[in-house]
């Protein structure tokens, strides 16, 4: 055999790229100093608001100002009252779109990567579209849709003389608004998440044996795994906040911890309450991002390695 | 001494394949016999179609027309997770989620392998790409180049696939590592005596490993031999010349000699020069065009550039209107710019137009 | 009147059949010249002709900035009086009455100079504030010569009890429930009170979801007003009540053109509560079935000598003020003045977004010739006024409920309690 010294592995580890070299001693980088105007903007624009709203959450029933003694009551009147219904359903709710947006999203994803570029963009630009009309009118536009001698209804009987009555007011027609709402949220990264899929990977599993169900366990599923996470997060936390689907489509069939908060800031007029009803959410939400972030490499998926 | 390569059986088969994407065939009736424990290597510029002929015989494309067969069975219907043979890609394809072991050992987990045997025979087959068992546990993104070639060559042979391809793996790498691995990997090749087929546009890599060549072009297999016959006997202009730069005299039939034009000179024609032959070229390759001085008819010129290409030195010399290159290697430049230049005819090519 | 800070704009009566209607108005107004002007439109006309002269002179801010329920932020209502005194008047719709008390509280008076509010806070929390200030009481006192009976000078919500004079009066709705008499009869609600749709109609009927009516018709059901302290009886009462009214309710929403288009189709037969304000569109494109039923049979507190089956039903009326603004501007005196001319106050009764409401000055029969048949059908006024005055006679005034916050608290609790 030829002489390998310089090829082979094990003197090659001496000079593994990874390491990097010393930093010198602490001064601002440039990314510190671009990124201040961003940093200045989410101090003001985001932690300021929910400081604020974590500190009203302290203040006594019914006040509008920040200055009382702090007190648990909100926390206690929650605890008390019977909120868990709607923390529940909110919760619920959540896991139930992110699992079904899941479910509906993959395949839909994994089509739209083998289209051609230009079908591709027409179809993101068709699923795109409606995000440019505002929710609560597309809401609304499915409840006349659904609702007793709404189109589907009228348009039968008119038609085939069947009727289907209403459609809305229960749980299901909520969970359908939502995973129509959010579907965007769930498809973009998981498009993401394929892109970093190479498909010559699939070929090498499929190649090496693998079926059609192991290459997607295998392979797939973890390399596009950075994309479904940020698609569930999203949804799940967004998912959390909704309450334009009960409101419109559910109609009081459930209420959700959104329509709560909205409760007490509006009639209730008992913006602490409401306040330690966000902050709960809140703490929820980020529960849920730090354990899904935890697992996720944010450098692989921006392609950084 | 090994048995000499067509007399042993055939392992793969191609008859009549045709590979058509919309009005374009991709690849075009080729006929192929590849024999058992065989270095095949497919030559050919990119587009030739060589890349499409090696997706059809792993199974990733189906061919329009034509059957393959594997030991005489027709294959064409299985998939290519049912095929017993493994691919080397160009990009490698590795599993960068995976570990190096993981990588090596995933055809073994598909096939439900339990760990521990899997974790052995990983790593005999990490040590067959001269890879230290050590590896089993790093992170295949934390390799070098050359060793993610290890990991991609390691992984295809623990499928023990019965026929092995490689998809121009080494492309991407320096020359001095390529030229280690073209070695490494004919040397594997010999040890397990697995039949392999090679793609690749550089003939230097065909040559130095392969048993036989085959050459693409527009889709057609132009031809297929030994890399002696392919590079001495070459059937086609085409041949000839894809094994690098040539001189091309035009030539015309004309008392038993062959009249070049543009030197306003004859040359005599070589031993099988084709019956009948009318007017086309004579190929006379940069080695075997000699300075002369003494020779008898000789092809008078000018040197008017010279480079040095390690060992050998290219001239080149303007003659009747034309560049020569001739190829010494360094031993005796010429004195003068004015040079003389001959070839034997035994060294000549000459294919009708 | 809490409405909805959801609606929709311009659901209701099309903007054909408003411009019909005005048009049968003006045509009424044009060509009857025998129309005998009452003396009130007389004297608001006049006094809106020599305001505005008066305002050609002097120098003072001119924009106008206007916070108030829907009926005052329209084009109809506003280009009129913009174009007439070249005010730049910014409106602000109201999300809700304690919400706009509570903007006025801190700071808002620096911004608005005009505030629209339902009766009670005028004379309960802004003025004792000093959020609002009084106004001419000799130029107001004759613009009274409008209203009809039931809002006569000296109008209580008006005033504050030092006799000042806190704001005008226009808009105003009676509130029990509303149903589609073709599918439950008047007459089943109005003699068997809130309990023949609660109990009646269990989960037949829809609760339009503003809050604090939805909580002021519990009480009304469970036999007690909502506008004073209450015991621990009634309150345990009233508990029992909201979360049967919640649990017997087949829909809940807080979109008044969805219940109505639901009464029509016949998904609900009623709405708990219902007020003209939520019906009188449905009635403007002809539903004249969609109705606003009161039970005749009162609660015992409100039963005295004059009415002796008590009172079933709320009503509320909005009272616009002219707010403490430390730069005032006499656009906002003019602008009350300007609501009084006739052709004002049927605009503000039939131009708001989704909802047509009566005004009090509709008892002068130059405002009243400005609504065309239809108008005064959607509004439920009867022959010459009778039918309106019925459900406004089975009322009781809006006002402050002490016990806000605990009902609220049982309110939201009953409507958590459906999804359980």
């Amino acid at each position: 055999m030829t002489d390998l010294s310089e090829t082979l592995p094990a003197s090659a580890a001496s000079a593994r790229p990874s390491e990097a070299p010393a930093r010198p001693a602490w001064r601002p980088s440039t990314g510190l100093l671009c990124a201040l105007p961003m940093l200045l903007l989410l101090g003001l624009g985001f932690l300021a608001p929910l400081l604020i709203v974590a500190v009203y959450s302290f203040m006594p029933r019914g006040t509008f100002s920040l200055t009382s003694a702090p007190t648990f009551e909100n926390y206690v009147d929650i605890v008390a009252q019977n909120f868990h219904i709607s923390f529940l359903w909110s919760i619920w709710l959540a896991l139930l779109t992110t699992v079904i947006l899941m479910a509906v999203c993959w395949p839909l994803a994994v089509s739209i990567k083998k289209l051609s570029p230009s079908r591709a963009l027409l179809l993101t630009v068709l699923i795109v579209a409606p995000l440019f009309v505002a929710e609560n009118i597309r809401l609304q536009g499915w409840s006349l849709f659904l609702d007793r001698a709404g189109l589907l209804d009228g348009g039968l009987k008119a038609t085939v003389g069947l009727s289907t009555g209403s459609l809305t007011a229960n749980v299901p027609v909520v969970v359908f608004g939502m995973v129509y709402i959010y579907l965007p949220f769930m498809l973009f990264p998981m498009m993401l998440g394929l892109a970093n899929v190479p498909p010559a990977a699939l070929e090498a599993a499929q190649d090496l044996g693998a079926s059609r169900w192991q290459q997607f366990r295998d392979i797939e599923l973890p390399l596009a795994a950075p994309g479904l996470v940020i698609g569930a997060l999203l949804v799940f936390v967004i998912s959390l906040g909704a309450f334009s689907e009960s409101k419109f489509l559910g109609k009081g069939v459930i209420v959700t911890v959104s329509e709560d908060i909205e409760s007490a800031f509006t009639f209730g007029q008992n913006w602490p309450r409401g306040s330690a009803l966000s902050v709960l959410v809140i703490v929820l939400a980020g529960a849920a991002a730090f354990f899904g972030l935890r697992r996720l490499d944010l450098d692989s998926m921006l392609g950084r390695k | 001494m090994p048995q000499p390569i067509l007399e042993r059986s055939p392992i793969l088969e191609l008859r009549g394949v045709d590979k058509i994407f919309g009005d374009f065939a991709a690849v075009e009736r080729v006929d192929l016999s590849i024999a058992e424990g065989e270095f095949f290597t497919i030559v050919g510029p990119s587009g030739s179609g060589k890349t499409t002929l090696i997706r059809m015989l792993v199974g990733m494309d189906a061919p329009t027309r034509g059957e393959i067969l594997l030991r005489g069975q027709r294959i064409n219907e299985t998939p290519a997770n049912k095929r017993p043979f493994c691919m080397v890609f160009q990009s490698l394809a590795l599993f960068p989620h995976m570990t190096v072991g993981e990588n090596v050992a995933y055809s073994l987990k598909c096939r439900g392998i339990g760990k521990k045997e899997r974790r052995e025979r990983a790593t005999e087959c990490l040590a067959l790409a001269h890879l230290p068992a050590s590896y089993y546990d790093r992170a295949v993104t934390k390799c070098s180049g050359g060793e993610k070639q290890r990991v991609a060559l390691a992984r295809a042979l623990a499928y023990d696939p019965e026929v092995l391809f490689f998809d121009e793996p080494l492309s991407a790498l320096d020359y001095r590592l390529r030229k280690t691995l073209e070695k490494e990997l004919k040397d594997i090749q010999r040890e397990t005596g697995k039949t392999f087929i090679y793609i690749t546009h550089s003939l230097e890599e065909a040559m130095v490993m392969s048993d036989r060549i085959g050459v693409m072009r527009d889709g057609r297999l132009a031809q297929v031999g030994s890399p002696r016959e392919v590079y001495d006997r070459p059937r086609t202009r085409f041949v000839s010349e894809f094994f690098g730069e040539v001189n091309a005299f035009p030539v015309t039939a004309k008392d038993g000699r062959l009249w070049c034009e543009p030197l306003a000179m004859a040359f005599d024609p070589p031993p099988d020069a084709p019956a009948g032959f009318k007017s086309g070229a004579l190929i006379v390759r940069p080695e075997h065009l000699h300075f002369d001085p003494a020779a008898a008819e000789p092809i008078r010129g000018e040197v008017f550039n010279e480079y040095l290409l390690g060992s050998r030195v290219q001239y080149q010399v303007r003659a009747g209107g034309t560049t020569l290159l001739v190829e010494g290697m360094g031993g005796q430049p010429p004195a003068t710019r004015e040079v003389a230049l001959s070839f034997s005819p035994a060294d000549s090519l000459l294919f009708a137009e | 009147m809490n409405k909805n800070q959801f609606l929709p704009p311009h659901r209701g009566p099309s903007r054909r059949t408003v411009l019909a209607g005005l048009g049968a108005g003006f045509a009424a107004s044009l060509t009857g010249g025998r129309v005998k002007a009452g003396p009130g439109a007389t004297y608001a006309d006049d006094l809106w002709a020599k305001t505005v002269e008066e305002l050609k002179s002097g120098s003072f801010r001119m924009d106008l900035n206007l916070h108030s329920w829907e009926g005052y932020t329209e084009e109809p209502v506003l280009d009129p009086f913009s174009t007439q005194t070249g005010a730049n008047v910014n409106p602000q719709m109201l999300i809700s009455d304690p919400s706009a008390v509570n903007n006025l509280r801190s700071g808002g008076t620096n911004t608005w100079d005009i505030i629209n509010l339902n009766n009670a806070w005028q004379r309960k929390i802004l003025y004792p504030n000093d959020l609002i200030v009084p106004l001419d009481k000799a130029k107001f006192e004759p613009l009274y010569a409008m209203n009809v009976p039931e809002f006569a000078w000296p109008y209580k919500w008006a005033m504050a009890d030092d006799g000042a004079l806190l704001g005008m009066i226009q808009r105003y709705g009676p509130s029990g429930v509303a149903i589609n008499s073709s599918l439950i009869d008047a007459a089943e609600i109005e003699d068997g009170g809130y309990a023949a749709l609660i109990d009646g109609h269990a989960g037949e009927y829809g609760i339009l979801d503003y809050e604090n009516w939805v909580i002021m018709h519990a009480c009304m059901a469970a036999g007690f007003s909502p506008f004073r302290e209450h015991t621990a009886d009634e309150m345990a009462a009233y508990e029992e009540m909201i979360f049967k009214v919640m649990k017997n309710a087949k829909k809940i929403s807080a979109d008044a053109a969805a219940l109505a288009r639901d009464m029509i189709t016949g998904e609900i037969v009623g709405c708990f509560p219902g007020s003209l304000y939520s019906v009188s569109a449905a009635r403007m494109e002809g539903m004249s079935e969609i109705t606003c039923v009161l039970p005749k049979m009162g609660i015992e507190e409100t039963k005295t000598a004059e009415t002796p089956d008590g009172k079933s039903g709320i009503i509320w009326i909005e009272v616009t003020s002219l707010v403490n603004h430390p730069d005032p501007t006499p656009l906002a005196e003019a602008f009350l003045i300007y609501c009084h001319t006739p052709e004002a106050c049927h605009r503000v009764a039939a131009m708001a977004p989704g909802t047509l409401n009566p005004v009090v000055q509709m008892g002068d029969p130059t405002v009243l010739e400005l609504f065309s048949q239809d108008e005064l059908d959607a509004v439920m006024w009867g022959a010459d006024g009778a039918e309106l005055k019925t459900l406004v006679d089975r009322c009781i005034d809006f006002d402050i409920n002490p016990d806000y916050d605990a009902m609220h608290d049982m309110y939201t609790e009953a409507k958590r309690s459906r999804g359980f």
